[in-house]
């Protein structure tokens, strides 16, 4: 399993980082957890970046699970019409 | 990502106020009467759009709304809607200045001039409703020239995103997050453009957007939510409306329809520049702030690198010193000051700005004097883009306003007096760039100086004695002296007998000099010469007594050595050497500063000839030294002001020396001869 552990501040500076962090998860083809507890800013462009990363994963049938997506981060996601998509919608915790 | 949205607060001011420099020089080019410019009504236009659009992202309601209808207006001529009238063109120039006046008091956290903006507002407002034609042609792109509110139940919002619209900092999140507080919102991401993660670009923006807002939000409070980005997307806010065929009856704003596209295309390169700007001033800037091109930037920084290396090779040198490389040692010396002298070259350089930012200013005023007066004058600029150091430009603005409404005032005749010559009269302001200094020329083809009343007016008071042969120059000189106008009747342009002398005086605080020269019924020109900066100049160092004295280059006419016989004494007039066919005075600098120590028999120094406001004096010193740069530090700030004295330096032995003040010196040598 590739887990992947969320900065603070998913700005728009941290999504370089992060895009390449989701593309080696991607390509172990093992399922994705993503530890969002500690998020307290997020950018469009992060969640974009997850939001690829969910359309991709669903298309090679890997999993992808939240745990812990803190409210900022769920925040987000709701704002931006994504929530469902991103597996954020209604409790937002420890879906798949 | 959080943005802190005041840092942008000072850009968007300077931004504005660039803007209504373009609008005010737009306006004054539009030809009143003829079929609208579509360029020049577009430029001025773009300008209103986008104050208007940064006064709404801050909040600066009142900016915001007078704008609003300043733009409708503009939409107006631009559509072929209106004609271009000199009244529009009055009206719209005296709201430029409201708006100034209005940007600059919310700056200041001051109160405006409320009942003048509301006048003016009604004045705009009159016009568009006497001038919009035909309600078929009624596109409702703005409120104020829109026809009766339609009943809405909220906005459907077509945000479409460009590719680069997070690379300025912009964020939908946030975005969405005020417009969610504006009512219920309803989001509709479109993910048709996403590409394979591998493929994208992590801060391109891909997605796009419909959104629904219910609620009773006004039209202008959901586009103010995304001013900062109509540049960056394709935009369209129209009604929610519950019945659906009343949309037949309006035809609402389409961002992207044809005309507009047009519009975004060209907002689009304000647009780019307004991003450039965010992020080149970034926090703190204030209003002493200057835009610097990443040019001279990247020249200074090369410059330091070659410094460093420079000063490696000196580190080489000193580990491991002997006599047999002092030649290398000479060579990095050498290179050192070369590195040293581009360097401050190029610093110096970041501080120059282009006289059009003085310039600028002229145009207005020789329209609204000219028009005060009955006169028809056309300005002629040129050499707008000579650059000068920014403290030169801050200083030498009022004098040239001061000699331009003197042209206009006292030069331009009244078209029914300009006999031959055309109706209209011509003044010019040109600048230029002359072995080391600046010049600016003020000229006119007007009657040109009163020969005969300067001299009666120069008898009467006694500064010339009557009988003697006086040249055209010396004449001239006195328009110079305080209190002498010849202006027959004071008007409130110039005449009050105050100004060319302080003009004078201004231009000599900033180490320059003014000349004037004028032939009767064909004009004056008036001659401006300025150092590049005030900061550094180039130095002779001269000995007296114990002291070095700094003599500006510039001022330089050549030394000499000095024979008992070339000296004559003059009674009431010092001593004066006889010089070229001419009489020189000399001026010994060891009386006038009290130097000790210092050679007081003239064969034994030398004179250097200087020269300033068109006269030579020879200073009396022990000896040259070297030349060199000297930076300028103020004796007034440090010690107090000293008759004769510009300021002073620390030399290389960190002892202080005094840079002389050619004209002032000359000036102190007249009042004691």
């Amino acid at each position: 399993m590739a887990t992947i552990e969320c900065q603070p501040e998913l700005d728009i500076a941290a999504a370089g980082a992060l895009h390449r962090q989701l593309l080696s998860a991607l390509q172990a083809q093992e399922p994705v957890d993503i530890d969002g507890q500690a998020v307290r800013k997020v950018h469009t462009a992060a969640l974009q970046l997850f939001l690829n990363l969910s359309v991709e994963a669903r298309l090679q049938k890997l999993p992808v699970r939240w745990r812990k997506p803190s409210p900022a981060l769920i925040e987000g996601a709701r704002l931006l019409g994504l929530a469902d998509s991103l597996g954020l919608g209604e409790a937002g915790e420890d879906s798949a | 990502m959080a943005i802190d949205i005041g840092q942008f607060v000072q850009t968007f001011f300077e931004e504005s106020l660039e803007g209504l420099d373009i609008m005010e020089t737009g306006l004054l080019a539009l030809p009143p009467g003829a079929a609208a410019d579509l360029d020049q009504v577009n430029t001025i236009f773009r300008a209103v759009h986008s104050i208007k659009g940064g006064s709404g992202t801050f909040g600066f309601k009142e900016v915001t709304s007078f704008t609003h209808v300043m733009e409708t207006l503009l939409d107006k001529m631009r559509e072929g809607q209106m004609a271009v009238t000199s009244e529009a063109i009055n009206t719209l120039l005296q709201s430029v200045d409201c708006l100034r006046d209005m940007l600059m008091a919310v700056r200041n956290n001051t109160e405006f001039d409320a009942p003048r903006v509301e006048e003016l507002r009604k004045q705009l407002a009159q016009m568009l409703d006497q001038k919009v034609s035909a309600p078929s042609a009624a596109h409702w792109r703005t409120p104020a020239a829109q026809p009766p509110p339609v009943s809405a139940d909220g906005w459907l919002i077509s945000f479409r995103p460009h590719l680069d619209l997070m690379h300025s900092g912009n964020d939908p999140v946030r975005i969405f997050r005020e417009l969610a507080a504006l009512g219920d919102l309803t989001v509709r991401p479109d993910f048709s453009r996403l590409p394979r993660l591998a493929e994208m670009q992590p801060e391109d923006c891909y997605l796009a957007w419909d959104l629904e807002l219910r609620g009773s939000a006004t039209r202008e409070t959901v586009a103010e939510v995304f001013a900062w980005v109509e540049d960056d997307s394709d935009l369209s806010i129209e009604p929610l409306l519950e019945d659906l065929t009343a949309l037949g009856s309006v035809e609402p704003e389409v961002a992207n329809d044809n005309a507009q596209q047009g519009e975004l295309l060209l907002d689009r390169r304000a647009g780019d520049r307004r991003k450039t700007d965010r992020r080149a001033v970034g926090g703190g800037a204030d209003s002493s702030s200057i835009r610097v091109g990443i040019d001279k930037v990247d020249a200074v920084i090369n410059l330091v690198g070659e410094l460093v290396t420079t000063q490696s090779m000196l580190s080489a040198l000193g580990v491991d010193f002997d006599m047999s490389r002092i030649d290398k040692l000479h060579e990095a010396l050498d290179q050192l000051d070369r590195n040293t002298r581009d360097l401050q070259e190029h610093v110096m350089r970041i501080r120059m700005l282009p006289i059009s930012s003085v310039f600028s200013r002229f145009p207005r005023m020789v329209h609204d004097i000219s028009e005060k007066l009955g006169k028809q004058v056309e300005l002629q600029l040129s050499g707008e883009q000579t650059e000068i150091d920014k403290t030169v430009i801050e200083k030498i603005g009022d004098p040239l306003v001061h000699l331009v409404r003197n042209s206009l005032d006292h030069g331009i005749e009244p078209p029914d007096q300009r006999g031959e010559k055309p109706a209209t009269g011509i003044i010019t302001l040109n600048a230029y760039h002359k072995s080391g200094s600046i010049f600016i020329e003020v000229g006119d083809d007007g009657r040109g100086l009163n020969r005969e009343a300067l001299l009666r007016k120069g008898l009467d008071a006694g500064l010339l004695r009557p009988g003697e042969d006086y040249t055209d120059d010396q004449i001239h000189e006195l328009i110079f002296h305080p209190g002498l106008s010849t202006a027959k009747e004071i008007s409130d342009v110039s005449g009050r007998g105050v100004g060319m002398d302080v003009v004078r005086r201004n231009i000599q605080d900033v180490g320059g000099s003014i000349q004037i020269a004028s032939q009767p019924g064909r004009g004056s020109k008036i001659t401006i010469c300025l150092p590049l900066t005030l900061a550094i100049l180039d130095g002779q160092l001269v000995s007296v007594g114990h002291d070095c004295y700094i003599i500006p280059l510039l001022s330089i006419v050549e030394s000499v050595q000095i024979h008992a016989e070339m000296v004559n004494r003059v009674a009431g007039k010092g001593e004066v050497l006889r010089f070229r066919g001419q009489h020189l005075p000399i001026l010994r600098l060891y009386e006038q500063f009290c130097a000790d120590g210092a050679v007081t028999n003239l064969e034994k120094g030398l004179l250097v000839v200087v020269e300033a406001d068109g006269r030579q004096v020879g200073l009396f010193v022990d000896d040259l030294q070297g030349q060199q740069q000297i930076s300028i530090k103020s004796l007034e700030k440090n010690f107090r002001r000293v008759a004769g004295v510009a300021g002073a330096t620390i030399l290389g032995d960190g002892r202080v020396g005094l840079i002389l003040d050619i004209s002032g010196l000359i000036r102190v040598n007249n009042a004691a001869t």
